[in-house]
C-alpha cells in the first residue's frame, strides 16, 4: 500500500482501525461509508510528480496571490499535513515513455530479434521501420497533449475570462478527443484482461487514457459550468470504471495462460509487484476521479467558483487535505 | 489416492492451459477433457516406469519422483544428495531441479557459442525444418530456438512448454542428425557433457519414453506450484 502519514485526527482512527485508507479515501471500516477523500495542495501535487507533463492545475500554479476571498474553504477543509508516496501519482501520467500501440509490434520484434537474430537478420531492418513510425506517432501525440496541458495551465494565468475560456474550451477539445482516442484503444487491447499485453504497456496505455480523461475533466471543471461538468463525470467515470476493471487472480492467470501458449516464460517473481502495482494504482485513480465530482458537489453546496476555489487551494502549504463526506453518518 | 498430496492439489488447481498442456505432455488425445484425475494416473504411471518399485502398493510421492527427476538432471556421475526420509522439501528439491536445468542451457551456449556462423546458421535452418514437419508452430520454433541459444537466461524465460520438446521422442530423434554426433554411443554412455551436444545430448540419454513425460511434466507441475504460490500471495493483499 502507498504510506501517507495522516492527520492526528484521523491517524488515532486509523491507528484504532475505526476507519481505513483506501486509495486516496478514507472509509469506515464497519459501514464502508466514505469518511473523507485526500487531495495533494500547495506545491505538493508538484514535488509527487515526477511525470514530464504536468496535468493537475494545482501542480503548476505558484506564487499566486493568495485570494482572502475564499479563505472559508481552508477553515472548511481540514488541512493536514502528510507525505505521499510519488509512485502512484506519478504513474497516472507519463507520456512520452514509449507509445502503446507501435510499443507492442516493436517489442515482439524485439524478443524475436533477441533470440534468433542469428537466422532472422531482416528483423533489425523491419524494426528500425516500425521504431521510425512510432517515433513520429508519438511525437504527434505528445505535443497535442502537450499543448492542451499548457493551455490547461495558462487559463489560470489569465485575468482576461475571454481569453481564459477560449484556452479552456481548446485544452477540453484535445483532451476529449486524446482521451478517446486511448479509451478505443485501450478497449481493442482488452488491457490487463486477456494476458497478451505486458502489463507495463497496458499501465502505459492507461495512463494516457487517466492523463487525458483527468485533463478533460479539468478543464471542464474550470469552465466554471458545474452542471455540465458533472454530466461529462458521469460518463467518463463511467468509462473509468470500465477500462479499470482488473482481478488479480484473473490477470496472473490470463498472463499465465498467454505466455504457456505462446512459449514464453514467465517469472513469478517479477509479476508480483507489477500486479499489485496496478492493483493500487487503479484503486487511487477511480479514488481521484471519484474525489472530482465530490469537489463539485462541494462547490454547489458552497456556492463557490471552480477556478478561485482551485487557486485557494494552490495557496495552502504543502501537504494533503481531507474533505471530510458531509454525508458521512457517524461524525468524527 | 491421496487428494492432499501436492501433485493431486495442483492438478486440481490447473489453468485451461495448463491443463491442454497438460494432457499434451502425457500424449493424451486433444478431444479428451482434462480430467486431474487422468492426469495423476498417467504421471504416476510414467514416474512408476522409472522408478523401481514393482511391488508398491502405494502411489509415488512427488517428493519422489521429484528426486528421481533431479537425479536424472543431475550434472555428472551419481545422484544427487536427496534422499526420501531426508528433511529436505519439495521445495528444495525443485529448486534444484530448475538450476540443473539451467546449468545445463548454459553448457549448451557455451559450446553453441563456439561453432562458427555458418554452421550455426546451417544447424538452425535444419532445427527449424524438423520443427516445423513436427507441426510445431512458428511460436513454438522461435521460443525454442530462442532457448536452446540463449543458455541459462533461455531457461530461466522458457514456458515448460518449450522445455518439454528438449524432452520429447521427436528432439531424441532429430538431434543427433543435426547435432551430428552419434546417437547410440552418446546415449549408452550418457555423460559426453563435453560435447557439442551437450543439453540435447544429456536429455537423449535420459530421454526414455517415461522420463519425456515425467520430466516435462514435473516442470510444469513446479510451474503451477509457483503461479498458486502467488495467487495466496494476491489473495491476502487488500
Amino acid at each position: 500500500m502507498i504510506p501517507f502519514n495522516v492527520p492526528l485526527k484521523y491517524k488515532v482512527l486509523l491507528e484504532t482501525g475505526k476507519i481505513v485508507r483506501y486509495g486516496t479515501v478514507l472509509k469506515d471500516l464497519q459501514t464502508g461509508q466514505i469518511v473523507g477523500h485526500l487531495k495533494e495542495v500547495g506545491n505538493l501535487p508538484n514535488i509527487m510528480s515526477s511525470m514530464p507533463l504536468s496535468l493537475d492545475p494545482l501542480s503548476s500554479l505558484s506564487n499566486i496571490a493568495q485570494n482572502l476571498q475564499l479563505q472559508e474553504i481552508s477553515q472548511n477543509l481540514e488541512v493536514v499535513k502528510m507525505i505521499s508516496s510519488v509512485g502512484a501519482v506519478a504513474s497516472v501520467a507519463t507520456l512520452g515513455v514509449s507509445v502503446a500501440g507501435f510499443a507492442i509490434v516493436t517489442q515482439k520484434l524485439n524478443k524475436i530479434s533477441e533470440r534468433v537474430n542469428i537466422v532472422l537478420e531482416e528483423v533489425a531492418s523491419v524494426k528500425e521501420i516500425v521504431e521510425e513510425l512510432n517515433m513520429k506517432q508519438e511525437i504527434l501525440e505528445f505535443a497535442d497533449v502537450k499543448t492542451a496541458s499548457e493551455q490547461l495551465h495558462n487559463a489560470l494565468f489569465t485575468e482576461d475570462i475571454q481569453r481564459r475560456k477560449d484556452l479552456l474550451t481548446q485544452s477540453n477539445q484535445t483532451f476529449h478527443k486524446y482521451k478517446n482516442y486511448y479509451l478505443k484503444m485501450a478497449q481493442n487491447q482488452r488491457l490487463w484482461l486477456d494476458g497478451k499485453l505486458p502489463i507495463e504497456i497496458a499501465n502505459e496505455l492507461y495512463s494516457r487514457f487517466i492523463t487525458c480523461a483527468i485533463g478533460q475533466l479539468y478543464s471542464e471543471f474550470l469552465l466554471g459550468d458545474l452542471t455540465c461538468f458533472r454530466e461529462t463525470w458521469k460518463l467518463v467515470n463511467q468509462e473509468v470504471q470500465e477500462v479499470s476493471e482488473f482481478d488479480k487472480i484473473k490477470v496472473l492467470r490470463a498472463k499465465s495462460d498467454n505466455c504457456l501458449n505462446n512459449y514464453i516464460g514467465l517469472n513469478y517473481d517479477e509479476l508480483k509487484p507489477k500486479i499489485l502495482f496496478t492493483y493500487d494504482m487503479l484503486i487511487e485513480t477511480r479514488n481521484r476521479i471519484e474525489t472530482m465530482d465530490y469537489e463539485a458537489q462541494y462547490l454547489e453546496q458552497n456556492n463557490l467558483d471552480p477556478y478561485s476555489y482551485l487557486k485557494e487551494l494552490r495557496m495552502l502549504n504543502d501537504g494533503i487535505i481531507v474533505i471530510p463526506n458531509s454525508n458521512y453518518d457517524n461524525k468524527i | 489416492m491421496n487428494e492432499n498430496n501436492t501433485i493431486y492439489k495442483r492438478l486440481k488447481n490447473v489453468t485451461i492451459e495448463e491443463g491442454k498442456e497438460l494432457n499434451k505432455i502425457l500424449n493424451l488425445s486433444n478431444d479428451i477433457k482434462y480430467d486431474p484425475i487422468v492426469v495423476y494416473k498417467e504421471y504416476q504411471s510414467a514416474a512408476g516406469h522409472s522408478i523401481i518399485n514393482l511391488f508398491r502398493k502405494e502411489d509415488i510421492t512427488y517428493k519422489q519422483i521429484l528426486i528421481d527427476v533431479a537425479d536424472k538432471l543431475h550434472k555428472g556421475i551419481g545422484w544427487t544428495h536427496f534422499k526420501f526420509e531426508d528433511s529436505y522439501t519439495e521445495e528444495d528439491i525443485e529448486k534444484k531441479i530448475w538450476e540443473d536445468l539451467q546449468q545445463r542451457a548454459t553448457e549448451l551456449k557455451k559450446q553453441w557459442d563456439k561453432l562458427p556462423n555458418k554452421k550455426k546458421k546451417e544447424k538452425m535452418r535444419n532445427l527449424k525444418e524438423e520443427l516445423k514437419k513436427e507441426g510445431y508452430n512458428q511460436v513454438a520454433i522461435t521460443s525454442f530456438i530462442g532457448l536452446l541459444v540463449s543458455g541459462a537466461g533461455g531457461v530461466t524465460a522458457a514456458a515448460p512448454a518449450a522445455i518439454s520438446i528438449f524432452y520429447s521422442g521427436f528432439f531424441a530423434s532429430i538431434a543427433v542428425g543435426i547435432f551430428g554426433v552419434s546417437t547410440a554411443a552418446l546415449i549408452t554412455s550418457g555423460l559426453l557433457i563435453s560435447s557439442i551436444a551437450i543439453l540435447p545430448i544429456g536429455i537423449i540419454a535420459i530421454g526414455t519414453p517415461a522420463y519425456r513425460k515425467t520430466i516435462p511434466m514435473t516442470v510444469l507441475l513446479i510451474q503451477i506450484g509457483k503461479r498458486l504460490e502467488l495467487e495466496n500471495d494476491l489473495k491476502e493483499y487488500k
